[in-house]
C-alpha cells in the first residue's frame, strides 16, 4: 500500500551480500562487514545492507518491501536500485589439477552485470543451490511478479582460490 | 506401439531436492524394470556421529537438510532425552510443537507453489506459472515467509535454525516476540484458505493405488512431534473393503515392523514393511506422508481445516498421489490454526531446558517431518557421547512405493511416446516431494525399449 509519505525523487540504494560463514562462499557478508573500511560509508539516506544466506530469502525481503514499493506509475520517479555482491567461480577455468593447488585460479575477477543483461557466459546458473532456484531463477520470479526495482546490479567475485 | 529397441534418456528430473535417475525398462508391452536411482553420494551421517558429544546431535543432524532441519533437531532432541531420562514440560513441548509447525509451513508451501503447482498446468516451471498465477504465487511466497518468520523468532534463524538443544531450547525468545506473531499469522490463516481452496480446483489426474498408509497417530491431537504408528492397508482389489491391519504400535516396535535394506541401484537405503499380518513373509512397500497422516487423523485436524476438509469433500481413502498437493495445503491451514493456539496458550516459562544428568543409555524417537514419519535411534556412553546412530528419512521409506507407482502408471501409458512417458513418470515422482539430500543420506529419467 502507498503510504503518500515519499516522496517523488526518493532514491534508494539496497545492497546484498549472498554468503555464510564459510570458505570463499564468506564473500558477500564479508564484503557488508568491510563496506565502512573500504570508504564507501556513510552510504546515501535510505540505504540499506542486507546479509543474504541464500538467494531465495529475497523472496522474504521482497514480500516485507512490498508495503513500500511504488505504483506502477510511481517507478519512473522512484529510484531504487538492488545490488547483489556474491562469490563466483570462474568456470572456464581450465579443470583442477590432480595436484592440489594453493592458487587454482591466479587471475581472479570481478564481474558485473545489469540485470537483465546477464550474457549466458556469466553462467550465473551455476551458482544454483540444490533447490534450482539460484540467483538469476529468484530474479525472474520476482520479475514475473513486479516486485523487482528498476535497477539492479549483479557483482561476481571469483577468488584465487577457486 | 513401438516395434524397434529404444533407449530414451530425459537429463534430469528437476523439482525435487536433490539428484538421482529412474531407469526404466520396457520388453515389448511389458513393464520389466522401474528403478529410482539415487546417485548422490552416501553422506554417512551416522557414522559421522559416532564418538561426538549427544549435544553436538541435534546441530549435526540438522545438516541433513535445509528444508527439514526441524525435523532432524526435534527426533533428535526427543531420542536423546529419552537416553538421558528427560521429560520436559508442556510449555517447552508446546514451542517445540510450534517450530515444527512453522517447518510444516515453509516446506510445503514451497513444494505446493514452487515446485509442484506448474505440473498441473503444464508449465516448465514455477516461473512459468507465476505468469499466468501471479498472485496465488504471491500469496505462496507470502505464505512461505510466515512460516519462515516464526522459525526466525524460535528458531534463531530460518535456514538451518540452531536454538533446539536436548532438554528444551537454547534460549528463549521474549514474550512479546512470540506474541507479535500472531496478527501477521492470522493473515496467514486466512490466506492459506484461500490457496487450499484454489489448489482444490486443479485437475487431478484419477490414479488410484492400492496404499500402505503409514504414519503417526495420536489420541488427543493431530500428530507432529509424538504418538504412536498407524498402518492401514488398502485391499488392491477394490470390490473388497479395506482392512486394517493392526491397532497403532508403539514407536519403540519401528524396528520390528520395518527394515531398511540396501539396493544395488540407489545410495539411498529403501524401507520395507516385514511382519505385516496379511502375509507375514512378504515385505511389503508402504506410503509415508501428508496423505497418510491426513488419512489416519483428519478427524482431528484444527476447527477451519477440518471445516475446509469437510468442505472440500476431500478423501484420503482413494489413495491418489496426486491428491498430495492438497493434503499439503490442508495442513498448512492446521499449522497456521495451531500455530496461533499455540501462541495463544503458551504461559512464561522459566527456564529453557530443564538440566540432564550425564549418563550412559539409549533412545529412540519418530515423529512427522513434513514429507512423513521420520524415526531416529541412538545410544550413548557414560560420557554422554554417541556410541550408536540410526536415522530413517521419509524418503528412504517411499522410495519403493515410487517405484511400485511408477509400475503401475507405465502400464497405462505405454503406448505414449517416450517424453510424454518421462514427464508422466516425472510429475508422479514429484507428488512425494522426495528429498533425495535426506534419503542419501533425484532426477534422470533413463528408458530402455527393447
Amino acid at each position: 500500500m502507498n503510504t503518500g509519505q515519499r516522496s517523488p525523487d526518493t532514491s534508494q540504494i539496497i545492497i546484498f551480500g549472498i554468503g555464510s560463514h564459510h570458505g570463499n562462499d564468506q564473500l558477500g557478508w564479508q564484503f557488508l562487514s568491510d563496506l565502512p573500511s573500504l570508504g564507501l560509508y556513510p552510504l546515501p539516506a535510505n540505504s540499506q545492507i542486507v546479509p543474504l544466506r541464500q538467494p531465495t530469502d529475497l523472496f522474504n525481503f521482497a514480500i516485507d518491501q512490498q508495503p513500500n514499493q511504488p505504483t506502477p506509475t510511481e517507478r519512473t520517479s522512484f529510484n531504487v536500485a538492488w545490488i547483489f555482491i556474491d562469490a563466483c567461480i570462474n568456470t572456464s577455468a581450465p579443470p583442477p589439477s590432480p595436484t592440489p593447488s594453493p592458487n587454482p585460479n591466479p587471475n581472479p575477477t570481478i564481474h558485473r552485470w545489469q540485470w537483465p543483461n546477464i550474457p549466458t557466459t556469466a553462467s550465473l546458473h551455476s551458482y544454483c543451490s540444490s533447490h534450482a532456484l539460484g540467483i538469476l531463477e529468484t530474479l525472474r520470479l520476482l520479475e514475473t511478479l513486479e516486485l523487482l526495482p528498476k535497477e539492479v546490479w549483479i557483482y561476481g567475485i571469483e577468488s584465487e582460490t577457486g | 506401439m513401438h516395434d524397434n529397441p529404444r533407449t530414451i534418456r530425459v537429463p534430469i528430473l528437476t523439482r525435487v531436492e536433490g539428484e538421482g535417475a529412474l531407469n526404466i525398462r520396457l520388453h515389448e508391452d511389458q513393464v520389466q524394470d522401474v528403478q529410482l536411482n539415487i546417485y548422490e553420494p552416501p553422506r554417512f551421517f551416522e557414522a559421522l556421529l559416532k564418538g561426538r558429544p549427544a549435544d553436538d546431535v541435534p546441530d549435526i543432524t540438522s545438516r541433513i537438510c535445509g528444508i527439514c532441519p526441524i525435523a532432524y533437531q526435534v527426533t533428535a532432541a526427543q531420542a536423546l532425552e529419552q537416553c538421558f531420562g528427560l521429560q520436559l514440560p508442556n510449555e517447552l513441548t508446546l514451542l517445540r510443537r510450534l517450530i515444527y509447525c512453522a517447518e510444516w509451513i515453509e516446506s510445503h508451501v514451497l513444494h505446493i507453489h514452487l515446485l509442484h503447482a506448474p505440473d498441473f498446468f503444464n508449465c516448465h516451471s514455477a516461473l512459468d506459472l507465476a505468469k499466468q498465477f501471479p498472485n496465488e504465487i504471491q500469496r505462496g511466497l507470502k505464505l512461505k515467509q510466515l512460516g519462515n518468520r516464526i522459525l526466525e523468532v524460535l528458531g534463531g534463524r530460518a535456514i538451518h535454525p540452531i536454538n533446539i538443544a536436548i532438554g528444551g531450547f537454547h534460549r528463549l525468545p521474549k514474550s512479546h516476540e512470540l506474541s507479535d506473531l500472531i496478527p501477521p499469522l492470522e493473515q496467514g490463516l486466512s490466506l492459506a484458505v484461500d490457496a487450499t481452496r484454489w489448489l482444490a480446483t486443479l485437475p487431478f489426474p484419477d490414479e488410484r493405488y492400492p496404499y500402505d498408509f503409514v504414519s503417526l497417530t495420536h489420541p488427543e491431537h493431530y500428530p507432529i512431534e509424538s504418538g504412536q504408528i498407524a498402518i492401514h492397508s488398502h485391499n488392491p482389489n477394490p470390490s473388497l473393503h479395506n482392512i486394517t491391519i493392526q491397532p497403532p504400535i508403539s514407536i519403540d516396535n519401528y524396528e520390528y515392523y520395518f527394515e531398511e535394506i540396501q539396493v544395488p541401484h540407489s545410495t539411498a537405503l529403501q524401507s520395507r514393511r516385514i511382519r505385516n499380518l496379511s502375509d507375514p513373509c512378504k515385505p511389503k512397500t508402504y506410503f509415508v506422508g501428508p496423505l497418510a497422516r491426513l488419512f489416519h487423523n483428519h478427524h482431528r485436524l484444527s476447527p477451519t481445516a477440518l471445516r475446509l476438509f469437510d468442505e472440500l469433500q476431500f478423501d484420503p481413502s482413494e489413495c491418489n498421489p496426486y491428491h498430495s498437493i492438497l493434503a499439503r495445503a490442508l495442513e498448512v491451514v492446521f499449522a497456521f490454526e495451531e500455530s496461533i493456539r499455540i501462541l495463544k496458550t503458551v504461559r512464561k516459562i522459566d527456564a529453557p531446558k530443564i538440566r540432564k544428568i550425564t549418563q550412559a543409555g539409549t533412545g529412540l524417537n519418530a515423529t512427522e517431518a513434513p514429507r512423513g514419519l521420520i524415526f531416529h535411534r541412538y545410544a550413548i556412553d557414560e560420557q554422554a557421547c554417541i556410541t550408536f546412530a540410526k536415522i530413517v528419512p521419509p524418503t528412504s521409506q517411499n522410495q519403493g512405493q515410487i517405484e511400485s507407482d511408477l509400475r503401475s502408471l507405465l502400464h497405462n501409458i505405454l503406448h505414449q511416446d517416450d517424453q510424454q512417458i518421462a514427464a508422466a513418470c516425472e510429475r508422479l515422482v514429484r507428488t512425494y516431494d522426495p528429498c533425495i539430500s535426506c534419503s542419501t543420506h533425484f532426477l534422470k529419467v533413463h528408458i530402455e525399449r527393447s
